[in-house]
């Protein structure tokens, strides 16, 4: 995905969002105003109004992509367009206030903006490296496959259990089986799984530890060949649980990484619209 | 027991989880446009409000400043009221504001001869930037005088003295065809009689050679003499601040006049019999009042063959008959013996030593006055420069013959006034790279000049012409106008 936004069509907007950035950099360079440079010259004001509608086009993408009917060009080309331009919105902002900064709105403006793309550029970094992880942890299976699988297992196990009469383990163990949760346990990528001990008392049975060791425990005392059998593959479905759920952990884990950003880039930059309208107003207010 | 779950039932995207990038959306934008922008602009509908508002944690109008207050207006009235100066919203701070405090401050020109379009719709805040970085109320950039002072026909004033300027130093490039020209000085020259005479500024520049015309006969050379000269205690070494000192603002020298820098050595003796008798210096009838008062003096003390006794003083006083026969025999002898003497040293001193090693002297016969010797009026020039901003002190650690050529000067026509080449020696233009010390036009000339009428339109004009008069009669007057010398 990053390669087709990257590249998209022959990478039109890294020229566009340079050449803007050039052009801008060369006329801060010959631009001699009387004090330092700052947003209040023709050039600041200039640097500020391309900047102003920068933001509010690079805002438009959420509008864009929820709407599927639009002929406003690809959501893929707004998207390159988005990644290139918002960096270089970068240079621009930075270049229209001349390095002066204060604690005042129009600072928290630049600070907000700066966040924003700074969330952005993770975004970029994480989508250049998490989908080959994904696609590796996964092993040509889906998340949905992966869970399909568990499932079987479980089915097989609760069935064994029953017959080496360990039904009350193995299916506490398979109900207190964590998949994902809140999103804290998403991106923590831990086995939060837990199952009753032998006094009804919930313990942890992270990565599947507490049920093996249980089920070893049995298989060790065990008597009757059949019942040892049985006992061995509930040991091996839940060993293959074991490696089957740090798959699925992982997996959610990336996913979380990919989408997190977005928590940070999404309202940040709301806060960004607002600080930039509060801006835009009160220099002119107090002109 | 619970069944297994399938996957719908598990949380396995961050979008089932009690994320949101909708609230806090909402919650940022609404947050900081209540907090910067609302509040704040509903708190200045009222003082008390706003006065509150900047008083306590929460954003007030004090969170739109765009940069610190420039250092002159940190002051308890300005700091954090913003709209002391920002009267009005949605309007650019005006000249009437500023002149409520800078009454005083002065127009660039005569606003009555010239009419500059480009000047007279400038407000004060197109120069002074307030809130800006440096901290810099006053402009130091060359554009702002050289944006008109480039092409003086092309800013509207079609007739004028000035010359045309561009830049400074050795930042002429092909685009600067003006660089800055020969210094001009201001100069004293008298016309008119020995009587009457009136004294005028010439300006003129350095590099035609002018020759000052103060009427005061000096050579610094023989003053500056590495060896010494003849002082009445002895051989004295002389150096530049024996007599040029500065004046209290460390700018400009302290006039030069003959009790406190000549008469320890130019003492006014005119009798080498009487040491401890001088002649006044001043007005010549007095002069030769007292050489024929003294004369007189020493007449009856020669024909007497000594003092008069205290009974020959009291008898006198008494005018006792008889006597006043005897003493008047004494004076049959030539009475205007005195007044011989008392010539021929006027004439001496006046022609040929005292007076006339300094002063110009001419010969009155009209009878007008007493003594037919007179002396032309000195008048030495204080402000050569008036138009720049020089200062002594600054250059105090510079010798004062790197400037002033005075070792060499033989005569007091010389102008010994630097020209331009060695300013910049050590200036130069401020976009230059030179290893100099880059030098603005503000760094010697005035935007607001002293002799011109005060800022701002015809009405405030007027009241403040008035405050400026006040302030000019404290301070004295201005010293480039044409004045009278009386002897």
């Amino acid at each position: 995905m990053y390669q087709s936004i990257a590249n998209y069509k022959q990478a039109r907007y890294f020229w566009v969002a340079t050449l803007l950035s050039a052009v801008s950099a060369l006329a801060y360079y010959l631009h001699q105003p009387i004090n330092s440079p700052n947003g209040g010259t023709w050039l600041g004001y200039t640097l500020g109004t391309v900047g102003a509608l920068l933001i509010v086009w690079l805002m438009l993408l959420g509008v864009r992509k929820r709407n599927y009917r639009s002929n406003m060009g690809s959501v893929q080309g707004w998207t390159s367009a988005h990644v290139y331009l918002g960096t270089a919105l970068l240079l621009i902002a930075t270049l229209h206030c001349g390095l002066q900064f204060g604690y005042n709105i129009h600072t928290l403006a630049y600070v907000l903006m700066v966040s924003v793309i700074m969330s952005g550029f993770f975004g970029i970094y994480a989508y250049i490296r998490y989908p080959n992880l994904m696609t590796n942890n996964r092993a040509g299976e889906t998340l949905a496959g992966l869970i399909e699988q568990l499932q079987k297992i479980d089915d097989r196990c609760i069935k064994d259990a029953k017959l080496a009469q360990l039904s009350g383990i193995v299916e506490s163990a398979v109900a207190g089986c964590s998949i994902g949760g809140s999103w804290w346990q998403q991106l923590r990528a831990k086995d939060f799984s837990s199952m009753m001990d032998d006094n009804g008392k919930s313990v942890s049975n992270r990565n599947q530890e507490k049920i093996i060791s249980e089920l070893a425990e049995h298989l060790s005392q065990s008597q009757d060949s059949e019942r040892s059998g049985l006992i061995q593959n509930l040991l091996a479905n839940f060993a293959a649980k074991q490696t089957l759920l740090a798959r699925v952990r992982r997996d959610i884990q990336i996913r979380g990484i990919l989408k997190a950003w977005l928590y940070f880039h999404v309202p940040l930059s709301f806060g960004l619209l607002a600080a930039l309208i509060v801006h835009i107003i009160v220099v002119f207010y107090y002109w | 027991m619970a069944d297994p779950k399938n996957i719908t039932e598990h949380k396995v995207s961050l979008d089932q989880t009690n994320l949101s990038k909708r609230w806090p959306s909402w919650l940022l934008f609404v947050g900081i446009l209540s907090l910067f922008l609302i509040i704040p602009l509903v708190s200045l509908t009222n003082k008390d409000l706003a006065s509150s508002l900047r008083n306590s944690p929460l954003p007030s109008d004090n969170s739109w400043i765009s940069g610190e207050l420039s250092p002159p207006h940190q002051i308890p009235d300005l700091n954090k009221n913003c709209d002391a100066c920002h009267v009005n919203g949605f309007e650019v701070v005006q000249d009437d504001t500023c002149l409520e405090c800078h009454a005083a401050t002065n127009h660039h020109f005569d606003t009555a001869t010239h009419d500059v379009e480009r000047l007279e719709s400038s407000r004060c805040a197109s120069c002074h930037l307030e809130h800006e970085t440096p901290l810099q109320i006053v402009r130091q950039d060359d554009q702002l005088c050289v944006a008109c002072h480039s092409d003086m026909a092309e800013t509207g004033v079609a007739t004028t003295d000035l010359i045309d300027v561009d830049s400074f130093g050795s930042e002429q490039r092909s685009s600067k065809k003006n660089p800055h020209p020969s210094f001009k000085v201001s100069m004293l020259q008298p016309t008119g009689t020995a009587d009457d005479t009136v004294w005028e500024t010439l300006r003129v520049a350095l590099k035609d050679a002018p020759k000052e015309q103060s009427n005061l006969i000096f050579p610094h050379d023989v003053h500056l003499n590495a060896d010494g000269i003849d002082a009445p205690e002895g051989t004295r070494v002389l150096q530049c601040n024996s007599c040029h000192l500065n004046d209290d603002a460390g700018k400009l020298m302290q006039p030069i006049n003959m009790v406190n820098h000549c008469s320890d050595c130019h003492t006014m003796i005119f009798d080498a019999d009487a040491p401890g008798r001088f002649v006044p210096h001043g007005d010549p009838d007095t002069v030769l009042l007292t050489l024929e008062e003294y004369y007189s003096r020493q007449y009856l003390l020669t024909e007497l063959g000594r003092e008069p006794t205290s009974d020959e003083v009291r008898d006198f006083m008494l005018r006792r008959p008889g006597k006043s026969v005897e003493q008047r025999e004494l004076q049959t002898q030539n009475l205007a013996s005195p007044w011989g003497k008392a010539y021929s040293i006027a004439e001496e001193i006046f022609e040929r030593t005292t007076c006339k090693t300094c002063h110009e002297t001419s010969i009155d016969n009209s009878g007008k006055y007493l003594s037919k010797w007179r002396v032309n009026p000195i008048r030495l020039t204080t402000n050569w420069m008036p138009k720049s901003d020089f200062d002594h002190f600054s250059h105090k650690t510079f010798a004062c013959a790197s400037c002033h050529n005075a070792t060499l000067s033989d005569t007091a026509t010389d102008v010994l006034m630097p020209d331009l080449p060695n300013c910049e020696a050590c200036h130069t233009g401020s976009r230059t790279h030179e290893s100099k010390l880059p030098t603005t036009c503000v760094g010697c000339h005035d935007f607001h000049l002293d002799n011109q009428k005060p800022w701002g339109n015809s009405n405030t004009a007027e009241l403040l012409l008035k405050n400026q008069k006040i302030r000019l009669t404290r301070s004295g007057a201005d010293n480039t106008t044409t004045t009278r010398s009386q002897p």
